[in-house]
């Protein structure tokens, strides 16, 4: 197992005198070597917390990681991985490749970036930009760039908060083109969306949340036992037991 | 330490391209002008009044400058979330603020080599280097502090607030002397001892103040290494207890 989560809770006061709001209550999963894991919620359901979280920018409350059955610290955990948040706002003033050497030098650096820079460039179709800084770049081309530094170690786990979204139909393809490419590579991919139908395309592995409560971990073809049903439609019956108070998985 | 160095240097970057601090950069050159040009309205206090003027103009742009990126620094990267991206490198929080802090500083001597030798220049090298030298330093110092300052309050409060606190700070710094003057005219035990505390508690900026025509002409005036050292405890201090707060704050 690549990564295990136990018991994660977090509270944030929205002000001095308001009680604390209670966002992630218990929080656990695993993500398996190799697999592709879609974390599927509503807005406010807490899966960019738990993101947040687990890449330290949070503490939680309670809760633990466990990275590669223990036998990683967090800092070497975090020499394997690439990240995509969800609104990628990067330093306007660099170029594309600047952005990317930053990146490089931040991650160790060491020899081989012009060749693998050209490869990122090229695999997110921004090998053209030259001179352009990244505030010039549009909302698309911002999050191809942020994919390419996300991939520009070859990680060995990629976390995408909503990556396909802000994204025209061929950025899309392209991303998901990408994470199929990284997929058959063996990196381990865990990403949020409300796009399910690309998580039911891309996934192995799902995780719903509600409330900060996790309400569905394993096999897409667990959550879903009948192919022609849809992920949205299944979806939203699970968030309705779960309203209902009736259960959570299917 | 060579992500701090690629930290700092990305920060030093990145604010030299900003419009801001070529404004303020524009508006030092510009004083120093101006104080150049009154200088000339004067029969005998030319120099003096390049001096001063000139002194005034940097103290006013460097430790501005240090109030304001110390303030917004952090504050910029959570709200614009590019510390994020940052952070999932393995960077710790530290190296993190170190680096920030460094790019600031950097840009800040910077600014404080061009604004001597422009200044030494106008004088026309009247006064020996090595005494212009130890005056000038006292404002990198200043700087350095205050953007210490700034940072440690902006890791925990917001940046008008920070800035506000920095600013309180620096001012009671320059005026402990003053205080310690009033305290003793009040009579007051507890105002004297708490004048007197304070003098310890604030920087003491006030004895870095020997940029002037007598400190420059060699006179027996000495250079306050006491001071310095303080100043220089004051800033690692600083920095050390931002650095505590940063470590365990939440970047929401």
């Amino acid at each position: 197992m690549l990564l295990r989560v136990h018991g994660l809770e977090k509270s944030f006061k929205p002000d001095l005198f308001k009680p604390a709001k209670k966002v992630l209550k218990g929080v656990g999963f695993e993500l398996p070597r190799g697999s592709t894991t879609g974390f599927i919620g509503v807005n406010g359901s807490g899966k960019t917390t738990s993101l947040k979280c687990l890449l330290g920018f949070i503490f939680p409350d309670a809760g633990r990681f466990e990275f590669d059955e223990g036998r990683k610290s967090f800092d070497q955990f975090r020499q394997s991985l690439g990240y995509l948040p969800e609104r990628p706002y990067f330093y306007d003033f660099l170029t594309a490749e600047e952005f990317l050497k930053f990146h490089w030098d931040l991650s160790g650096g060491g020899a081989g970036f012009q060749e693998r820079k050209k490869q990122v460039l090229e695999k997110v179709d921004l090998a053209t930009t030259g001179d352009k800084k990244l505030r010039a770049f549009s909302k698309g081309m911002l999050q191809r760039v942020g994919l390419a530094q996300a991939l520009l170690r070859s990680p060995e786990l990629l976390i995408l908060d909503e990556p396909m979204s802000g994204l025209d139909p061929d950025g899309r393809w392209l991303v998901k083109d990408i994470l199929r490419e990284e997929k058959s590579r063996g990196t381990t991919l865990f990403f949020s969306s409300h796009l399910l139908a690309d998580m039911e395309e891309l996934c192995d592995r799902l995780l719903v949340i509600e409330e900060g409560q996790i309400l569905f971990e394993g096999p897409q073809a667990q959550f879903r036992p009948e192919a022609d049903q849809s992920l949205e439609k299944v979806f939203s019956q699970v968030r309705a037991a779960h309203r209902r108070g009736q259960g959570s998985a299917p | 330490m060579s992500r701090v160095w690629v930290l700092a240097r990305l920060t030093c970057v990145e604010l030299i391209r900003n419009r801001f601090v070529v404004v303020l950069g524009f508006v030092a050159a510009l004083l120093l002008i101006l104080s150049s040009f009154l200088g000339t309205l004067s029969l005998d206090e030319q120099t003096r009044l390049l001096v001063h003027l000139g002194f005034a103009s940097f103290q006013l742009t460097l430790v501005g400058l240090a109030l304001f990126l110390g303030s917004w620094m952090l504050q910029t990267e959570i709200e614009r979330q590019t510390c994020l991206l940052v952070l999932s490198r393995p960077v710790s929080r530290w190296e993190f603020l170190l680096g920030k802090w460094a790019g600031a500083l950097a840009l800040i001597a910077f600014f404080w080599v061009v604004c001597g030798l422009l200044h030494l220049t106008l004088l026309g090298f009247q006064f020996p280097v090595g005494r212009y030298l130890q005056a000038h330093i006292t404002l990198l110092l200043e700087s350095m502090t205050v953007l210490s300052l700034a940072v440690f309050f902006a890791s925990f409060l917001r940046p008008l607030l920070a800035l506000a606190a920095s600013f309180a700070f620096l001012l009671a710094g320059h005026w402990r002397e003053d205080l310690r003057f009033f305290a003793k005219r009040s009579r007051s035990v507890f105002f004297e001892q708490a004048a007197d505390v304070s003098a310890w508690i604030f920087p003491p900026f006030d004895r870095l103040e020997i940029r002037s025509v007598h400190y420059l002409s060699g006179s027996e005036a000495v250079f306050p290494a006491w001071s310095v050292t303080h100043l220089l405890f004051w800033s690692t201090l600083l920095l050390f207890l931002a650095g505590l707060v940063w470590r365990k704050r939440d970047l929401v």
